[in-house]
């Protein structure tokens, strides 16, 4: 394995006294975890942060190693956006954990990339939260949790869609879900049609249903916990939401 | 086969941090030649560390004495506390010498990945601490990193409802550096935070 590429950094480990394991979104080769030797020097700790974009070389001499990570350098740092900011603090660990634990290792993300470097690199944009939405809603078909909103269920109609099934993962429209309302999630609008701007409340909508099915379809399927970050992501959102109430 | 005696040391001297065997081996040999300076004194200090050094139950720091030598030291200002993760964070701000208030070790910051959780770290006798000793600032000096951060946030999420000062430490350039050698984050940081002369 020989590559060179750029991406994200979404998790670090210290690896004994200055080394560290890294694991990079990359831009054309997926999730990548490597070794970085020497990595916790002075002049070095801005690069290893989370969110920070690098280029970098990686080298395994075999498929099934863990690649030795080399000529890394600091292409852009998330840190100014997000460090004085609790909502996007919330929202990068969130994005950060929720992408360690889901996505595969060396596995290009076809159709998820792209929403990957539209929310990192509009961090600083107003519409940062809506791009964090659109990404665990992109999420949910990358890990094949794929939602068929193209007509209602019931009448089979494809207009005045406006609810999402819990348990088929289905769009309903308004006349069939009306009754129902409670119990059936937002059809998610903005995150089909890029120029529509939503609210506060329309993003939390819609991370409820991706948190749904993410819990229903994959953590719960793998058996594995679902992300502490992305736990505390709506809580803090919400209280946000309260407090512009 | 058994080990000797020798070898023993040499691998519990491995794992001490920054050192590996071959280190290790170096001052094995060395203390074995200064058996009777070195290894002896060595021996009696590494004693009394264990058999007098103690956590203090307030701060959590390293001392001979119950309560530190900070935590009880009335001339310090003990309506200030500064949180810091860990201790050797404390000694690095005692070395700066500037800072008279009180402190309270953490003992980590929050790390989901790592499976660090609130009820991990001293959060809760932080809190006893604020209301009970009529605190007025919190001085939060966590790492500049998201981790660190999202600790201090929680932290500020925790200590609302008490009505108190809370402050973190500036973030931007250090002492010395030089524009042309710093990452951009950094220097936009510094920008943000700049002020008035």
């Amino acid at each position: 394995m020989q590559v060179s590429d750029e991406g994200y950094i979404v998790n670090i480990l210290k690896y004994g006294e200055n080394s560290l394991i890294i694991t990079i979104v990359s831009v054309g080769h997926g999730k990548i975890t490597g070794f970085v030797k020497g990595a916790l020097t002075k002049k070095k700790l801005g690069v290893f942060q989370l969110g920070n974009k690098i280029s970098f070389n990686a080298y395994a001499r075999l498929e099934d190693n863990m690649p030795s990570l080399k000529g890394i350098e600091l292409l852009s740092s998330a840190a100014p956006s997000v460090l004085t900011n609790p909502q996007k603090l919330a929202v990068l660990s969130s994005f950060c954990e929720l992408c360690y634990k889901t996505l595969p290792e060396n596995e290009p993300l076809e159709g998820l990339i792209r929403s990957v470097i539209c929310f990192m690199e509009n961090l600083s944009a107003d519409d940062w939260l809506k791009n964090y939405a659109v990404f665990e809603f992109r999420l949910l078909y990358f890990l094949g949790i794929g939602l068929d909103l193209g007509s209602c269920v019931v009448s089979g109609r494809i207009d005045h869609l406006a609810y999402v099934s819990p348990k088929s993962g289905r769009a309903v429209c308004e006349e069939v879900g009306r009754p129902y309302q409670e119990k059936l999630f937002k059809y998610p609008h903005f995150a089909l049609h890029r120029n529509i701007v939503p609210t506060l409340k329309d993003v939390l909508d819609l991370l409820s249903m991706t948190e749904f099915f993410l819990k229903k379809n994959f953590f719960a399927v793998h058996g594995l916990k679902f992300p502490q970050n992305r736990d505390n992501l709506l809580k803090i959102l919400e209280q946000k939401k309260d407090e512009n109430a | 086969m058994k080990k000797s005696e020798i070898d023993i040391a040499v691998s519990l001297i491995a794992k001490l941090p920054a050192l590996g065997t071959r280190s290790a081996r170096r001052i094995v040999l060395h203390l074995l030649e200064h058996k009777d300076t070195q290894l002896s004194s060595l021996n009696e200090a590494l004693k009394n560390l264990q058999d007098n050094v103690k956590i203090c139950p307030v701060c959590g720091n390293f001392d001979t004495t119950d309560i530190c030598s900070i935590c009880g030291n009335e001339a310090r200002d003990s309506k200030t506390l500064c949180v810091v993760r860990d201790v050797s964070d404390l000694w690095a701000m005692e070395r700066a010498g500037f800072y008279k208030g009180k402190y309270h070790i953490l003992g980590g910051i929050l790390s989901a990945i790592e499976g660090v959780l609130p009820e991990d770290l001293n959060i809760s006798t932080l809190k006893e601490r604020v209301s009970r000793d009529n605190v007025q600032e919190v001085i939060l000096a966590l790492p500049a990193t998201v981790d660190g951060q999202i600790t201090s946030q929680y932290i500020i999420s925790q200590l609302k409802p008490f009505n108190i000062k809370l402050t973190t430490l500036a973030m931007g350039l250090p002492v010395g550096a030089e524009l042309d050698y710093m990452d951009n984050g950094t220097i936009e940081l510094a920008l943000q935070s700049r002020k008035e002369i």
